[in-house]
């Protein structure tokens, strides 16, 4: 009897530590799009770990001013305001963190104005007409340079000549 | 295989998974040091009480909008560890009576406070954050750190300082009375250094997931050790080990940080108990 109870048990653990293995890797869609590789790609890393960079990026944005960041999200648009809104939850998806995007072509952003992000766009950025937006709610990879603005006397963080990937 | 390990070892560089494992290196410390105590004191639950009222604390720090809320947790939960503490030797609440009535009154105190005080748009994720500790360890401020470092500096060197005092005191208070140990002292001290380790802990598994961080390598070192020394050392082992396992686990395969570091912990102890039974006990 006392056997087949560690058995059991060890069964259980076996099982436990099976669970905590086999990291779900998220697929890249970085090499079925034309678009050049990021020099942040949070694609490739678990949501603990995306959640947590998306957070050390607000608090330090110094460290990441005109990088190309590449992430994975829910897509969230407001039409009110014209804004974009790229939704990253944590593993138990109670908590969320919004990375706010401007796509490559929209000068529309009523807080951007002052920012000097010439030297960030591309080429021929100016006419460039913007991609069309996802559905809210729908997931969405997008990839843009990272910068800082003035908002109500309050910094935030954006991401700037934006692309979805598909 | 490699490509988890180069993949942990990419996370690794990042600032915050290294304040991560330090912060959590030295909960775990502190937490296994305590857990032996606790147990032994049949207090096991006190840290889930505490961890409550430093919720109920936490909360009651929105509406004063104040920009640190550690003193005001400390001192909240200083308090009430003190209280449960002196209500074991009354007759009339008893020990584990007092926990239960604290720790739900706190709970709902402070739910109650937060949405009744709501200072930001995210309050049910808030809520969330801080009852199960979903990733507050990996998003530690470099100055939460250092106190985490200086409070842990504090809880051991109190430890190794105090431990044939504390020995005595744990085992058999009357006797220790009898020979001349001040007990009360050693209490009120004791419940400070529990209430510092509770809103230390929260940082890392959430309010409602501490006592397992307390509880599980204690009870995990009884299985296969006798003394109090060797049970303390191998709870603190199994504590810092499984701390830094779950976090690892956490970070690379996405799940809660929290929940992944008492789930580690009571794999510990389903494999201490296989142990324990192995060698007779």
């Amino acid at each position: 009897m006392k056997t087949l109870q560690y058995i059991l048990f060890l069964s259980l653990i076996a099982l436990l530590l099976a669970s905590c293995g086999g990291a779900p890797q998220k697929s890249t869609t970085a090499n079925d799009t034309n678009t050049p590789a990021a020099e942040v790609d949070m694609t490739t890393m678990s949501k603990t770990m995306v959640y947590s960079e998306i957070n050390f990026m607000r608090s330090n944005p110094e460290r990441y001013m005109g990088k190309t960041i590449r992430v994975e999200g829910i897509m969230e648009y407001n039409p009110l305001l014209h804004r974009r809104y790229c939704v990253i939850a944590d593993a138990t998806a109670c908590c969320s963190v919004q990375l706010e995007f401007v796509l490559k072509g929209d000068h529309s952003h009523p807080f951007l104005n002052a920012l000097d992000s010439q030297n960030m766009q591309l080429p021929g950025a100016n006419e460039i007409t913007p991609q069309p937006d996802p559905q809210n709610g729908s997931k969405i990879v997008i990839q843009g340079y990272f910068q800082t603005f003035q908002e109500r006397e309050k910094q935030s963080v954006i991401l700037t000549d934006a692309l979805y990937c598909h | 295989m490699s490509e988890i390990i180069k993949n942990l070892l990419d996370y690794l560089q990042f600032p915050f998974v290294q304040y991560a494992l330090i912060a959590g290196t030295l909960i775990a410390l502190c937490s296994s040091l305590l857990g032996v105590t606790l147990v032994l004191k049949r207090y096991s639950l006190i840290g889930d009480g505490l961890s409550h009222v430093a919720f109920c604390a936490m909360a009651c720090a929105l509406p004063l909008h104040m920009t640190n809320d550690m003193p005001l947790t400390l001192l909240l939960t200083i308090a009430c560890a003190v209280l449960l503490l002196r209500s074991g030797r009354n007759t009339r609440f008893t020990g584990d009576a007092a926990v239960a009535m604290i720790s739900v009154a706190s709970l709902a105190l402070g739910y109650l406070i937060i949405n009744l005080c709501a200072s930001s748009a995210n309050v049910s994720a808030d809520v969330c954050s801080t009852l199960f500790g979903s990733t507050s360890i990996l998003t530690l401020t470099p100055v939460k750190v250092w106190l985490c470092v200086a409070l842990s500096v504090v809880v051991v060197t109190f430890f190794v300082l105090f431990y044939h005092k504390i020995f005595a005191v744990v085992f058999d208070e009357e006797f220790a009375r009898a020979t001349g140990v001040r007990v009360e002292m050693y209490n009120l001290l004791l419940a400070i250094v529990i209430a510092v380790v509770i809103v230390l802990a929260m940082n890392l598994v959430g309010s409602l997931l501490i006592s397992a961080l307390v509880v599980f390598p204690a009870l995990s070192a009884l299985r296969v050790y006798k003394s109090f020394l060797s049970v303390t050392i191998c709870s603190v082992v199994v504590s810092v080990l499984g701390t830094l396992l779950g976090i690892i686990i956490s970070i690379l395969s996405g799940t809660p940080v929290g929940v992944t570091i008492v789930a580690v912990d009571l794999a510990v102890f389903i494999l201490f108990c296989i142990i324990g039974a192995c060698k007779g006990k």
